[in-house]
């Protein structure tokens, strides 16, 4: 049970005394990680050597001020109907696992019987959903960045057994990336760059195709085939039926993934 | 051994740029009231800690600015707490700026938080109320909360209708005092 009067308070303070000692130095309370993207391994590598040293390492040290909260269109989430599901998905280059987040959301469709879930997509860190910056995002801080309930959070129906399709870059949040993701199905060819000023596309090795949704209660596994081959998850209850499968950048039009699911 | 005074809200402020507990004191006699505040302008609970968040977050980040003067220093927070309402108006969403720049932790609230929420921001109408005299407190609850009519109203205080509009506006007048816009529409 959460006291979430308190847990502002302690927040506010903190921030109180970093902001007093950033006042008497002038420079950051805290001591913060740069890495670079190419860096991202190292860091994982330089937590884990101060950690067998002995030396404690704060977990806020890690992390970065959250995602900024994005305009909540389904209504946000039931109240108790908000969760990260237990299932990870290892990323193709290593660090921080991916995870995503399950909710019913208020704003559903009439009649629907509030079957609709929402997922959110991130990485996890210490049981929190995030994005790393990277990417151009945060200014490549290395850090892990919260992410709120919405924004951008894909919804559907269980029975459907539809699915998402996407690119996101490593980071983990294409809305922060600095670089363009393209769209899948555009086939093999160079990305699709959006027409924004000054943005590049995101170079393959930066990106991830992931594939992700919603299966019904009934399903035990599911099954991915695509231009990388196939792999297969099997489904917990604890997951609510979500599934995710993170593939690298490799190029692929929308018939080439396809999801079966064992009963 | 002599009794400690209590400090002033300005005071608290003041210290704050020092010593970070000032902060959570001038926090905890305010965040009912501002809880309040925005409770009754928002359709839930979670909504109103958000902006609540971001009030004392804004107001933490502009203590260096805070000058102590002939209002109360909750005139200041009010006002903080009015351009955080107008900007989620205007941009269809709470804004976390303050919160981002002071690298705060994002709140996830589950069922029990809004319990929480919800008591607490009752009990902070409650306290701006308990700050006036008993009969413009008696007049403001009944018109106000209670949604009662002034003919009704002056029945069961036994006095004229006029009588009992001058003390929900001398009510309403003093509430603007301490927290501006808060017995207020907008």
């Amino acid at each position: 049970m959460t006291d979430p009067i308190a847990i502002l308070r302690r927040e506010l303070v903190a921030a109180a005394r970093r902001e007093a000692a950033r006042a008497h130095t002038g420079s950051p309370a805290w001591p913060t990680w740069r890495f670079a993207r190419r860096g991202r391994p190292a860091l994982v590598l330089v937590v884990a050597l101060v950690l067998a040293s002995g030396t404690a390492v704060a977990a806020s040290q890690l992390f970065g001020p959250p995602v900024r909260a994005g305009l909540v269109l389904t209504g946000g989430p039931k109240p108790g109907q908000v969760v990260l599901a237990p299932l990870r998905v290892a990323d193709p280059a290593g660090g921080y696992s991916w995870g995503v987040r399950v909710y019913t959301p208020k704003r559903g469709v009439p009649g629907d019987g509030g079957r609709l879930s929402c997922l959110q997509i991130g990485r996890v860190l210490d049981g929190r959903l995030g994005v790393i910056g990277e990417d151009g995002a945060f200014g490549n801080d290395g850090l892990f960045h919260v992410l709120p309930v919405e924004p951008r959070a894909g919804c559907t129906y269980a029975e459907t057994g539809s699915m998402y399709v996407a690119y996101l870059p490593t980071s983990g949040f294409s809305a922060t990336a600095r670089c363009v993701t393209p769209i899948v199905g555009f086939g093999p060819s160079k990305p699709l760059t959006r027409l924004a000023r000054g943005a590049r596309a995101c170079p393959t090795s930066d990106l991830r195709l992931v594939v992700f949704g919603v299966a019904n209660p009934r399903v035990t596994s599911v099954r991915l085939v695509s231009p990388s081959g196939v792999r297969s998850e099997r489904l917990v209850a604890a997951d609510r039926g979500a599934f995710v499968f993170v593939l690298a950048g490799v190029h692929a039009s929308r018939s080439q993934v396809r999801v079966t699911f064992g009963y | 051994m002599g009794l400690r005074r209590e400090r002033t809200d300005a005071e608290l402020l003041i210290a704050a740029r020092e010593d970070a507990e000032a902060f959570g004191e001038f926090y905890d006699r305010h965040i009912a009231k501002v809880l309040a505040f925005f409770r009754r302008r928002v359709p839930d609970a979670e909504l109103a800690m958000d902006l609540a968040a971001e009030t004392f977050a804004a107001a933490l980040g502009s203590l260096s600015s805070f000058v102590p003067g002939d209002e109360p220093a909750t005139a200041w927070l009010f006002a903080i707490a009015r351009h955080r309402w107008f900007d989620a108006l205007r941009h269809g969403q709470v804004e976390d700026r303050a919160r981002r720049g002071l690298e705060m932790q994002a709140l996830v609230v589950d069922d029990h938080a809004l319990a929480v929420i919800e008591r607490l921001a009752a009990a902070g109408a409650m306290d701006l109320l308990d700050a006036l005299p008993d009969d413009q407190r008696d007049a403001v609850i009944a018109r106000h909360l209670d949604d009662r009519e002034y003919d009704e109203i002056a029945a069961q205080l036994r006095c004229s209708e006029s009588v009992v509009r001058k003390r929900v506006s001398r009510g309403l007048t003093s509430l603007k005092k301490v927290a501006p816009g808060w017995a207020s529409g907008d």
